[in-house]
């Protein structure tokens, strides 16, 4: 298919702004990274994930919008609009938003040089009543369009209606990221829907955590359970938006939003279950709003996190004794936590490894509301974490939704209000 | 009791000693909720935007225009500013993000509200 280049002038969004130095906090090895920053782009609409050819080429979603690429000249090209956009290349108009869905996640193939594979996770109503779709596109060689649509996983359950939860809204939990890891394959990280069977169901793909080849074969070795679908890398997963691989031992890590208490960072294991299960009659627990139960006792009132964890686990290790334990939890608040990427190189001086952590930042029942960058060192083993610290921003804070370190070093933040900042360290 | 939409209007005048570098007049007359019929407060402009900024924005953005699953404020009116924010501190769920609204209503006195309504509605026309 021939399509037509629709480049815009870069200048229109692009902010120029000054980099300015903010000395970082000292850690104790006096190594800390000084950080500056520019605004890549802005007056985006709600961006999403970001993905980077060797280049410095970044693919990003706009969750309403679709999918575009920013060029190396600093052109962008609008690649793949959703239903009801008119400026881009092509339009596929079963993609659409609602609340919390739409086009999210972003990735480019390891072997992109050769096959020109990009893989895009968009919510679609192409069957009703809706669903989370994988699709994998093919990239033409000038970057001005897509084509070859392979939707690769069709069947991510998606929330076609409101409920009696705080943001009960249609379109709740949907996961989003989607990550090549070191060992080839794609995992995609999907959401509970409030859905309380969902997260522990052997064949629904929400509440999971998918590990599958470029064709959407199901990966060797992802040891899920007797009858469980194969593409299942973990389950038992409540809204996974963050999934980074640990630089020196390949581990996936995820990082996922808590209900009213304890985000959650855990070391996946294959045919791991992270615990979470919102059902109703069990667990000591009766019946529930709307028959989930994932932020009772007291969903819309304000209390204790630690009761709330008591009676309603992030990971439920009395019904799930083998569960994955998570190696931090917050302090056992909930914050949205969403995005997650190692810090690699030796400019991050003694953050080299660390864990870069994204959170949207939410206030409920007297939680601060914790807009930030999380700093976590991670242990070895993924068990635990030996330190945490906040990132000392170079700019403002903002919901921050990705997080990725682009080929030149630098950490890339895309925050909902519209930005996405680069952050340099030197 | 009249609105606050059509007080408003009828009664915008420039405060000097609130004034700032912005064209927007800093505070305006308005009726206050609770107060009997035809009696008008200064509106401050400035400490809705003081209020807004911390307590508002992380969600609906610096610019009121939504993000995520959180509205937007554009184009809102005082009447409606006002309403919703009354109708969340007295406990009433509206929609899927009453059970935020609520608490952060909770501690608002009539006055804020105001002041948020009045910097809501002429911020982000």
């Amino acid at each position: 298919m021939k399509l037509p280049s629709r480049k815009l002038p870069i200048a229109a969004i692009m902010a120029t702004s000054i980099a300015a130095v903010v000395p970082t906090a000292s850690l104790s090895d006096g190594h800390a990274p000084s950080l500056s920053h520019t605004t890549v782009l802005t007056g985006l609409d709600n961006p999403w994930d970001m993905a980077f050819l060797s280049d410095g080429t970044m693919f990003f979603t706009e969750k309403c919008l679709g999918l575009s690429v920013k060029l190396p000249d600093g052109d962008v090209n609008k690649l793949l609009g959703m239903v009801d956009t008119s400026d881009y290349a092509s339009t596929a108009d079963d993609l659409f938003c609602e609340g919390q869905a739409g086009m999210m996640g972003v990735a480019v193939d390891p072997e992109f040089d050769d096959n020109r594979f990009l893989y895009v996770y968009s919510t679609s109503s192409m069957t009703a009543p809706g669903t989370n779709r994988l699709m994998r596109f093919t990239v033409n060689e000038d970057l001005s369009g897509v084509a070859d649509r392979t939707d690769l996983i069709d069947s991510v359950p998606y929330k076609p209606e409101a409920s009696d939860q705080p943001f009960g809204g249609p379109g709740a939990h949907n996961g989003g990221r989607v990550r090549f890891g070191p060992d080839g394959y794609l995992y995609l990280t999907t959401g509970d829907i409030h859905g309380a069977e969902v997260p522990q169901s052997p064949t629904l793909l929400g509440g999971k955590v998918i590990r599958i080849d470029r064709d959407g074969n199901a990966a060797e070795g992802n040891n899920a359970p007797d009858g469980f679908d194969p593409r299942i890398y973990t389950y038992g997963h409540r809204n996974v938006q963050g999934i980074a691989f640990h630089p020196e031992t390949g581990q996936a890590i995820t990082a996922e939003h808590g209900p009213w208490h304890s985000d959650e960072i855990t070391a996946l294991v294959p045919g791991g279950n992270g615990g979470w299960d919102p059902r109703p009659n069990m667990a000591g627990r009766g019946e529930c709003p709307d028959g989930y139960c994932g932020y009772e006792p007291v969903q819309m009132e304000a209390l204790d996190p630690e009761e709330r964890a008591a009676y309603m686990p992030m990971t439920d290790f009395v019904t799930y004794p083998d569960a994955m334990p998570p190696a931090w939890d917050n302090n056992g608040l909930s914050q949205g936590t969403s995005s997650a990427v190692f810090l690699t190189g030796d400019h991050w001086g003694a953050w080299n490894g660390r864990m870069a952590v994204g959170l949207m930042g939410i206030g409920f029942g007297g939680t601060p509301v914790g807009q930030r960058i999380d700093l976590i060192h991670m242990a070895e083993d993924g068990l635990s974490v030996h330190d945490v610290m906040e990132m000392p921003l170079p700019m403002g804070s903002g919901r921050f939704r990705s997080l990725v370190q682009g080929p030149d070093g630098a950490l890339y933040a895309a925050i909902d209000e519209g930005d996405i900042f680069r952050i340099m360290a030197e | 009791m009249r609105s606050l939409a059509s007080i408003t209007a009828m009664f915008v005048f420039v405060m000097p000693a609130f004034a700032t570098e912005s064209a927007k007049p800093a505070a305006v007359a308005i009726e206050q909720s609770g107060q009997p019929d035809g009696v008008f407060e200064a509106v401050d402009m400035d400490a809705g935007a003081v209020l807004y900024a911390d307590g508002c924005a992380q969600c609906h953005g610096r610019a009121g225009r939504g993000m995520a699953s959180f509205p937007s404020l554009k184009g809102r009116d005082t009447d409606y500013i006002s309403n919703r924010l009354e109708r969340y501190r007295a406990g009433e769920s509206i929609g899927p993000n009453s059970a935020l609204m609520m608490p952060v209503s909770a501690e608002l006195s009539d006055a804020e509200i105001a002041n948020l309504a009045a910097f809501i509605s002429e911020d982000f026309r």
